[in-house]
């Protein structure tokens, strides 16, 4: 048995080999292609990837594979539009991948190699190949920016499950024997999406960096937990779940443009078409999700599901006004929207409306250009309109205008299009009434998150959860993970529940609370990880507080910025689904806070590096003198200058001399050029 | 040696080393006093001080346009009008106006109700505010547009609330906001401003948003909406100082669209020395008395929670007209918020203490803090000399004496702090009552101290005024880092009980010269044991400050009788619990702690010096010492015949 399992993983490598090779010539011809930036040589591409899919199919699995294969494998992209109040409007962009079917994880060997990826069609390859050689099981990376509303628009878009912290997060599933193994391709990971995303993803290391949370248990049904519920023979224990965040993170357009550098079309067909950085980060909120999700069949052949999410809320009248001119100058008087009921009302006196209710307005208007073309990768999916549409979702107040494209279906709320090939399609939203939007649903719960106290010295934080709903308890989940250099007091954890009823009913922490999971910091090492499972009665508002330290730092552990504050990351807070009490049914994080630890002046050390290096220099440099100089009286330096006459009665005297000695018996053998040399160094000297 | 005992004999003569330094100490002391009046009085020179200037770069004042013109004012016109008709409206009525309006803009809107109440004495009112979040921020950072209800003479603020909401409207078509932008629209300027800061920092509010960073107060009354030039106000409570930056940074602005600019009420448009001690002087004054001498600007609300406010307050002539109008304040205003918004971190750069000589000149901490220093370390040379003075004989009566003389120091600080606690529970309806007996009773202490403390040596005396003038000296010199200016004047109102106290000793000869020099130095004691009487100070403070009353220039009882009139029994009470508020509410604890816990115990003191009768070492010396002066005797017989 050994021997045939041996030959056929030979086998499989061979055929991977040759795959590989197939797949660099045609991302070549496609890079060629694309720097023509033809319409005949995009078409081409396309026309040249499907017959090498086809050809990739047939040399892989038999026909009827293929088959199976080309339809799911597809392309698919589709944008939501919603007018939110005050003229907002939410716009969500929807880009799905998948990867051709293979068989799954080598699980007959019990080793968790992902083997399905041995050729990249759409896939992107390097987000792949990535995910490869880190042994990343599902990956999630989320970069947000701004603050939803959830009063005003409601629940978050798609549950908030696209949906990120203030920053960038970042969560994956990965594979290793043993821990230390896996948190390393963990660091591997995050650094080559570093790269990939132009993101300082590289700073998540252990200090921010919470292994295992329970709210990011995926859904038993979907993602890696297929992979362990469909075999058995991938333990639990051998996927090991990381999390990380940085919320000081700014997300701008060095970050969209490798996001969509992995479309298929990278923003140049299609509604992706639409994603100009300067409209995108204009926005009240956005987010911009990717996900890498394995999806096997009961047969546990795999495949690799990408979905690339940009949710976007833009405020339409700001967008609007640029056209007029970038800053908002003062409208003539005649254009004011007065309330012409009041008493005083006068040509110079206006009362103004809150805000227009009859707008008309365009797509291209709100994002600055119409969508081009259509992202058309597939002659067989060229009617099939699901794919490729843009749909609407408004009120009977609201009259839809379309230029190009075709209409799919319509109705009073909902009206969709799709796009076709060489067009351009924009739509026109235009009502009297822009305040009749159809409503979100309002979220289960409400958080709000504040840093309490005064002082540098400690403070406290404190989590207000709500719960709106007049029946039904909600059970949920509240993450936090915090800096080392807060130092919390789990013993200070207070939850305070009150409701409309009674005021207020303090230290019911065993009812509400259910569970805590609590990994204390370790200084410069790991953060707090604090997890809470809570049960919040109808009707009520639970908050949750607790103190901490701040602590002093290093001078080199200091930001830059550092009187700007350090943020301390976003709680999570997860709502448990009632059905089956595991999957989960809505998300939402808090905004980051700001955390202002005792910062020393910092031009401190440096009047002291500059103080002490004068006293050094002045001290070494006399010093140096002293020791180095060689120091004569100057009465010795004018005695040495003799007169001639005394010079020359010396010299005679040193001769008589010396010739005395010569008549001695014992100087015979003095040399006579001895003479000579101590005249020489006599008058060196002089 | 033989050089040190030369120059002993030349500096002392015969006297020793010891004795002579000592007997220097008295005099340096008052030097000290004396150095640190004449320090302050130099800083005004032009050379001493330095030009303001922008430390922090990221600010960049008056760098960009501002819009706040054309048909904005039409809407500031509009809400000036709405403004007006809400002036008597109740403040339940008036809030959920003004949240509809803040609403209507875009805001998210909440009412804060506040109350504070000490028995039945309660404050109480209604805050509105609202949070414009920053188009791309994330609700981490804020700033503060604050425009109280009433200011801070009680003043309807109609042009400062009008072109408050109107600019908050304006800001919501701006992308370029980094920090979310609270609005906030306090009943009043002091009590509910400072309630609203500290709910925010402590307890859960319905909309919040990040750390503050920022706030300017505007304050700009009347119907007007013209004004004649701007006074910038920024003293925060207990001596604390928004960043020089931010003030420096409206000075630059106001420079730029060519608004005056005044702080301290004191219009200094030509830079002399003059104009430069006067604002100085002021400024002094203002910041030791912040939170006591009226009720707050609005900025002093958010010192102590390190959000750098300052508070913009037109100034309007008494016609009503000025030069400039309320579009150039809008502008002013936005201009200003465009520079804290542009900050990347907390203000920081610049200097957080300094005083100013005229809106472009400073002093900062190391240039004027000796003057302080000085005065603070007098005191405590002087209670070294006292020490040292009184211990130059060797006895374990001594010893004793150093004991009970500590005693009697704590028990005069126990009782003061009894004192302290007892003003505190007293409802404020009593307060005026309650300090006319407390003033009575201790009106009577020289004279119940006369009566029951027998009569002490003068080292007993000298000790007890060491112990408490150590401690003063201490405290000055701590406190002037903290608060330069209250220790400042709290220096100046306490150095007539370190050098003008006589000990009430009996004249030792039947001399006329020296009976006279004697009852001289007696009465001086007993002059400043007056002047420094903490009750009649306040009171004084009250009648000449705050009612702004004259004091009687003839010397007749009638002129005295209507002075006294002028201030009614109940308006005192008032003015009383006001500084009780201020210490209860606001935790000023810059005046009615210190006052009971240093100034009441180092007065108590200066009574038992100067009543109690003390009695010279000479007339009951011990053996010991009377052996000591026989010996001496017998030596100068002995030198008598060389």
């Amino acid at each position: 048995m050994p021997a045939a399992n041996e030959r056929a993983a030979k086998i499989k490598s061979r055929d991977k080999r040759r795959v590989k090779l197939d797949v660099r010539q045609s991302t070549h011809i496609c890079a060629i292609y694309f720097n023509c930036n033809d319409r005949t040589a995009f078409f081409m591409f396309v026309l040249g990837t499907w017959v090498y899919l086809f050809g990739v199919c047939v040399s892989l699995f038999d026909v009827s594979d293929c088959a199976l294969s080309s339809k799911a494998s597809g392309y698919s992209e589709s944008l939501d539009l919603k007018p939110l109040p005050r003229n907002n409007l939410l716009a969500s962009f929807n880009f799905e991948i998948n990867s051709d079917l293979a068989q799954g994880y080598d699980l007959v060997n019990g080793t968790d190699q992902p083997v399905f990826l041995a050729h990249y069609g759409l896939f992107p390859r390097s987000v792949g190949q990535i995910v490869k050689s880190t042994q990343t099981h599902e990956l999630h990376l989320r970069f947000t920016q701004g603050w939803w509303d959830s009063e005003e628009w409601g629940l978050l878009p798609h549950n908030g499950k696209y949906a990120g912290g203030t920053g960038v997060e970042v969560w994956a599933w990965i594979a290793g024997e043993s821990y230390d193994e896996a948190e390393n391709h963990w660091y591997e990971l995050v650094n080559a999406l570093s790269g990939l995303f132009c993101a300082s993803l590289n700073f998540v290391d252990s200090s921010r960096t919470t292994p295992n949370p329970i709210s990011f248990r995926p859904d038993p049904t979907t993602g890696a937990s297929t992979l362990i519920a469909g075999k058995g023979n991938v333990s639990s224990s051998s996927l090991h779940l990381y999390h990380g965040s940085l919320p000081r993170e700014t997300v701008c357009t060095e970050n969209l443009t490798p996001f969509l550098k992995l479309l298929p079309c990278k923003g140049r067909a299609g509604i992706s078409s639409l994603l100009d950085g300067h409209r995108i980060f204009d926005s009240k909120w956005q987010s911009m999700a990717l996900d890498f999700v394995p999806t096997c069949d009961s047969d546990y052949r795999c495949r690799l599901h990408m979905t690339q999410k940009v949710d976007v809320v833009l405020d339409v009248l700001r967008s609007l006004q640029r056209r007029h001119s970038p800053v908002p100058k003062p409208p003539p008087s005649e254009e004011l929207q007065c309330d012409t009921s009041k008493s005083y009302h006068s040509d110079s006196i206006c009362f103004p409306l809150p805000t227009p209710d009859t707008v008309n307005w365009r797509l291209s208007d709100v994002f600055g250009r119409k969508i081009q073309n259509r992202c058309l990768l597939d002659r067989a999916s060229e009617n099939d309109v699901s794919s490729y549409s843009v749909c609407a979702h408004i009120t009977p107040d609201w009259h839809l205008s379309r230029e190009g494209g075709v209409i799919v279906s319509s109705t009073s709320s909902k009206a969709c299009f799709s796009l076709l090939e060489n067009d351009e399609f924009d739509i026109g939203f235009s009502t009297s009434n822009s305040a009749s939007v159809s409503k979100n649903e309002p979220p289960p719960v409400y958080i709000q998150r504040s840093m309490t106290g005064r002082g540098q010295q400690n403070g406290g934080i404190q989590t207000i959860i709500y719960n709106p709903s007049i029946t039904d308890s909600v059970s949920l989940i509240y993450f936090e993970s915090l800096p080392w250099y807060m130092k919390p007091y789990i013993h200070t954890l207070a939850a305070t529940l009150s409701n409309s009823t009674t005021s207020k009913s303090p230290a019911i922490k065993r009812e509400v609370v259910n569970e805590i999971l609590y990994r204390p910091f370790l200084e410069r090492v790991r953060g707090t990880y604090l997890e809470l499972k809570l049960d919040i009665p109808p009707e009520s508002r639970l908050a949750l507080s607790y103190d901490f330290d701040k602590t002093l730092l290093y001078l080199a552990e200091y930001p830059p910025d550092a009187n700007r504050g350090f943020d301390v990351p976003p709680g999570i807070l997860t709502v448990i689904s009632k059905e089956n009490n595991v999957s989960y049914a809505y998300a939402v994080r808090t905004s980051s806070l700001l955390l202002s630890l005792p910062t020393p002046d910092f031009s401190m050390p440096y009047n002291v590096i500059i103080l002490t290096s004068t006293v050094m220099a002045l001290a070494f440099g006399t010093i140096y003198n002293i020791l180095v100089r060689r120091f004569v009286y100057e009465q010795d330096v004018v005695r040495e200058r003799i007169p001639l006459m005394q010079k020359l009665r010396q010299r005679i005297i040193d001769r008589f001399s010396r010739w005395k000695e010569a008549r001695a018996p014992e100087s015979d053998k003095v040399n006579p050029g001895a003479d000579a040399n101590v005249d020489d160094s006599l008058d060196e000297k002089n | 040696m033989a050089i040190l005992g030369t120059i002993r004999r030349q500096l002392f003569g015969k006297q020793g080393t010891r004795e002579s330094l000592i007997s220097l100490l008295p005099g340096l002391s008052f030097m000290l006093v004396l150095a640190g009046i004449a320090w302050l009085f130099v800083l005004p020179m032009q050379d001493q001080s330095r030009r303001t200037y922008i430390s922090e770069n990221a600010l960049l004042p008056g760098q960009a346009l501002t819009y706040f013109h054309g048909s904005e004012e039409n809407i500031v016109r509009a809400f000036k009008e709405e403004v007006r008709m809400l002036s008597d409206a109740p403040g339940e009525e008036r809030a959920q106006v003004i949240r509809q309006w803040i609403s209507g803009i875009g805001y998210k809107s909440a009412t804060h109700n506040w109350s504070i109440s000490h028995y039945d004495d309660v404050k109480a009112g209604l805050n509105v505010y609202g949070v414009l979040h920053a188009p791309r921020g994330d609700t981490t950072e804020s700033m503060i547009l604050c425009a109280p209800w009433l200011n801070q003479d009680g003043e309807l603020n109609e042009s400062g609330v009008a072109i408050a909401i109107a600019l908050a409207r304006y800001f919501t078509r701006w992308s370029i906001w980094s920090k979310d932008i609270i609005l906030l629209i306090p009943s009043d300027s002091s009590f509910g401003l400072s309630k609203w800061v500290e709910d925010y920092h402590y307890t859960s509010m319905p909309i919040s948003s990040g750390s503050i960073q920022g706030g300017i107060v505007l304050d700009f009354p009347g119907q007007g909406g013209r004004f004649e030039k701007l006074e910038v106000l920024y003293s925060g409570l207990n001596g604390q100082l928004p960043n020089l930056d931010l003030i420096n940074t409206v000075v630059l602005i106001c420079g730029h669209m060519g608004i005056k600019v005044i702080v301290h009420d004191i219009d200094a448009s030509d830079d002399n020395y003059e104009h430069r001690a006067k604002t100085l002087v002021t400024g002094i004054a203002h910041q030791a008395l912040s939170g006591i001498y009226r009720s707050g600007a609005g900025s002093e609300a958010f010192s102590g929670w390190r959000i750098d406010s300052v508070t913009l307050a037109a100034k309007t002539s008494r016609d009503g007209y000025g030069l400039y109008d309320h579009m150039l304040y809008g502008r002013l205003i936005e201009a200003s918020m465009r520079s804290i918004n542009n900050l990347l971190e907390h203000f920081h750069q610049s200097y957080f203490f300094y005083l100013l000589l005229s809106p472009y000149r400073f002093v900062s901490i190391a240039t004027y803090l000796p003057s302080a220093m000085m005065i603070g370390a007098s005191f405590t040379i002087k209670g070294i000399y006292y020490w040292m003075s009184s211990t130059s004989t060797k006895s374990g009566r001594m010893f004793d004496q150093a004991i009970s003389a500590f005693g009697l120091f704590t028990a005069i600080v126990f009782f003061s702090v009894a004192l302290f606690s007892l003003s505190s529970w007293t409802p404020s309806s009593m307060l005026a009552t309650t300090a006319s007996v407390i003033s009575t009773v201790t009106a009577m202490f020289p004279i119940i101290f006369r009566l029951f403390i027998s009569p002490q040596p003068l080292s007993y005396i000298n000790k007890l005024q060491s112990y408490v003038l150590v401690f003063v000296g201490l405290f000055l010199t701590t406190l002037s880092t903290l608060n330069f200016s209250l220790s400042l004047m709290l220096g100046l109102i306490f150095a007539p009980l370190a050098h003008a106290l006589t000990p009430n000793v009996n004249s030792p000869t039947n001399k006329l010269m020296e009976r006279l020099k004697c009852y001289l130095a007696k009465s001086i004691s007993w002059i400043a044991i007056v002047a420094t009487c903490p009750w009649l100070d306040i009171y004084l403070y009250y009648a000449l400050v705050v009612k702004e009353l004259v004091f009687p220039r003839q010397c007749s009882l009638q002129a005295f009788r209507n002075f006294l009139a002028n201030t009614s029994h109940e308006e005192f009470g008032e003015f009383l619990s006001g500084i009780m508020w201020s210490w209860r509410a606001l935790g000023v604890w810059s005046f009615v702690p210190i006052l009971f816990v240093v100034w009441l115990p180092l007065w108590l003191v200066a009574c038992v010096v100067v009543s109690v009768r003390a009695v010279a070492e000479t007339d009951r010396p011990t053996p010991e010492e009377r052996t000591v002066t026989v010996i001496e005797n017998n030596k100068v017989h002995e030198d008598k015949p060389r």
